[in-house]
């Protein structure tokens, strides 16, 4: 009962309690509204997005599978135009007076919603040309131009039909209702099935240098040597500076992913083989081919810049120039324009065939006209060789440079 | 228009459009109780803004599930307390209640004869500032909402024991504080003599 007492006490010592707030509380709650009616806003129009996004996506799954009668249809328009016109008239599932694979293939790509990275996330585009959707990575970057097609009227002989300048004609004479339900477009279906199929072409050319490190050891009764006597045979570890040019030719293969190859050129030039007991000096020169198969994915920062980063395997084949000075005692009376007194000189060649992995990313800036003006770092491993070279050796090799390089999309 | 003249009712039918000065009306009308409010459960005035200002918000943002059966205020003044409660839950703890648990020790068994009750508000909120949170919220819930202890428990997700225990704590550790203060007083007054 005392506790009730005391309850009742206290609620009456708290009941007219207050206090002043503090300056500025009100504008602090003005300022916290303002944050929450924007981000309000901002999430209603997240939902209604998502919702749009939504329901565009359900349209064309539903609208892709509803059957549109091509298979039957289009072997009754088959018919229909190699014979002459009948009065039978095919009829579409559709409402229409025939189905045919352009109107099928129209009917799966109604319309198709495009994103605009530089404006991510605030803007959909329509894109007005739908025929590129499958292949384009980045709408607006090659647009497909719009394709003005003659119209193939049924009802006539497949030669008339054929005959695009009386066709157009007859589409702009306005006493000849526009053929609508009864046209096919061989064109656009062609381009529709190509835009499919067909995907995006980059070309690039490239220029740049690296930094090659390599190990050989050579094989001794087919085993790796490493012993200190082996090593002196060879060096054990050399670093060098190549030269590389490069051709390249990418496809898009799906969405933003992009499949590689093209030609590489190499150029190798050593400067000093270092001095060992049997080396005094020498000079090796590598050239090689290469053809790369790389596959990349692209991301987009802004509307001018992607990254692509890649990975592939390269085949190369080299060609080894060898110039090597020995020292030979007893040869420093014999004076030689080639060679220098006590060393004798040795040329050799050897052929080699390398499979090395790599990975590299093409940072690129998209200029105007489809070019795009790319750095390219790079880092290369030795994954398999082979050389015809009489000391067998095996080696091992790695490169770490980078290319810059113009690129081309068609 | 002016609102300063508008009912309670016409006041959250304007603030329900996000008239922005009947807003602020609102806010000028109820700011001095939730405060008082605000700081019975926070540990000081700093605390008890930032809660005020979370309960303005909240009362903003649900004027629409006001159902004008009961007053304006109540209905404010449940909202400010369930902030201050759930502010209360996001700052518990496992320090806290080990501070809690530790400050029991210090407690003096003292008899409570009312001392609390005598006290002026402004003195009493400031005792109850420096009770750890859950005395504090206990202790506020049951001594001035007028809360049963199984409505704490349910409210602060402990049992009805432990609300009970609580606010008997609570009660021990202000009477205390009161004492501890009074005995400093005497000995300054002493001191001035």
């Amino acid at each position: 009962m005392q506790n009730n007492d005391q309850k009742g006490s206290l609620k009456d010592t708290f009941n007219e309690f207050g206090a002043a707030p503090t300056e500025g509380l009100w504008n602090a709650i003005s300022d916290k509204l303002d944050d929450d009616k924007k981000k309000r806003r901002f999430a209603i129009w997240w939902w209604s997005t998502g919702l749009a996004a939504v329901l565009v996506v359900g349209f064309t799954v539903w609208n892709w599978n509803q059957p549109t009668g091509t298979n039957q249809q289009g072997n009754t328009h088959a018919k229909h135009t190699i014979t002459e016109s009948t009065s039978e008239k095919p009829v579409s599932p559709k409402g229409g007076t025939l189905a045919i694979a352009a109107d099928s293939i129209a009917s799966k790509v109604p319309f198709v919603f495009t994103w605009d990275p530089s404006m991510f996330p605030f803007s959909f585009n329509f894109d007005p040309h739908p025929y590129h959707y499958m292949s384009d990575s980045y709408p607006g970057y090659y647009p497909w131009p719009s394709i003005e097609l003659p119209v193939l009227v049924l009802g006539e002989s497949n030669a008339d039909s054929l005959n695009i300048e009386k066709l157009l004609v007859a589409r702009v004479d306005s006493s000849d209702p526009a053929p609508t339900d009864s046209t096919v477009r061989p064109m656009e279906v062609q381009q529709l099935l190509l835009s499919v199929r067909i995907t995006k072409w980059e070309v690039g050319l490239f220029a740049g240098r690296s930094l090659a490190i390599t190990q050989s050891n050579p094989l001794i009764n087919g085993q790796e040597s490493t012993t200190p006597s082996s090593m002196a045979v060879n060096p054990p570890v050399e670093t060098k500076y190549s030269w590389n040019a490069d051709l390249t030719i990418s496809k898009q293969i799906y969405r933003r992913w992009w499949l590689g190859t093209g030609v590489h050129f190499g150029l190798l030039q050593s400067g000093t083989i270092p001095e060992t007991s049997n080396y005094k000096s020498g000079k090796i020169s590598y050239m090689s081919f290469g053809i790369p198969l790389s596959l990349g994915r692209e991301y987009w920062f802004g509307g001018r810049f992607n990254i692509t980063p890649m990975v592939g395997f390269r085949y190369d084949y080299a060609f080894r120039k060898t110039e090597e000075y020995t020292y030979q005692p007893g040869l420093a009376s014999i004076s030689s324009a080639d060679a220098l007194p006590g060393y004798s000189k040795t040329s050799g060649t050897a052929h080699l065939h390398l499979v090395s992995a790599f990975a590299a990313a093409e940072v690129k800036f998209r200029l105007r006209g489809n070019w795009g003006l790319v750095a390219k770092p790079m880092a290369q491993f030795y994954v398999f060789g082979q050389t015809d070279e009489s000391t067998p050796n095996t080696f091992r090799n790695a490169w770490v440079g980078g290319s810059i390089g113009v690129t081309k999309r068609f | 228009m002016e609102y300063k003249k508008c009912s309670d009712t016409e006041l959250v039918v304007a603030c329900k459009d996000q008239i922005r000065q009947a807003q602020q009306e609102l806010f000028a009308r109820f700011v001095y109780m939730m405060k008082g409010i605000c700081l019975r459960y926070a540990h000081d005035e700093a605390e008890a803004e930032d809660i005020l200002q979370d309960a303005f918000i909240r009362i903003f943002g649900r004027l629409d599930q006001f159902n004008e059966t009961g007053p304006l205020g109540a209905w404010i003044r449940r909202i400010t307390v369930n902030t201050a409660l759930e502010s209360y839950r996001k700052r518990k703890s496992v320090k806290q209640q080990l501070v809690t648990a530790l400050d029991l020790k210090d407690i003096h068994p003292a008899t409570d004869d009312g001392i609390i009750e005598q006290l002026q508000a402004e003195e009493l909120v400031k005792k109850i500032q420096q009770l750890p949170p859950g005395y504090r919220a206990v202790f506020n819930l049951y001594a001035v909402e007028g809360y049963t202890h199984p409505e704490i428990g349910e409210l602060l997700s402990i049992s009805e024991g432990t609300s009970k225990s609580q606010y008997s704590r609570a009660r021990l550790m202000l009477r205390t504080l009161i004492d501890e203060e009074s005995s400093q007083e005497q000995i300054r007054l002493s001191y001035a003599k």
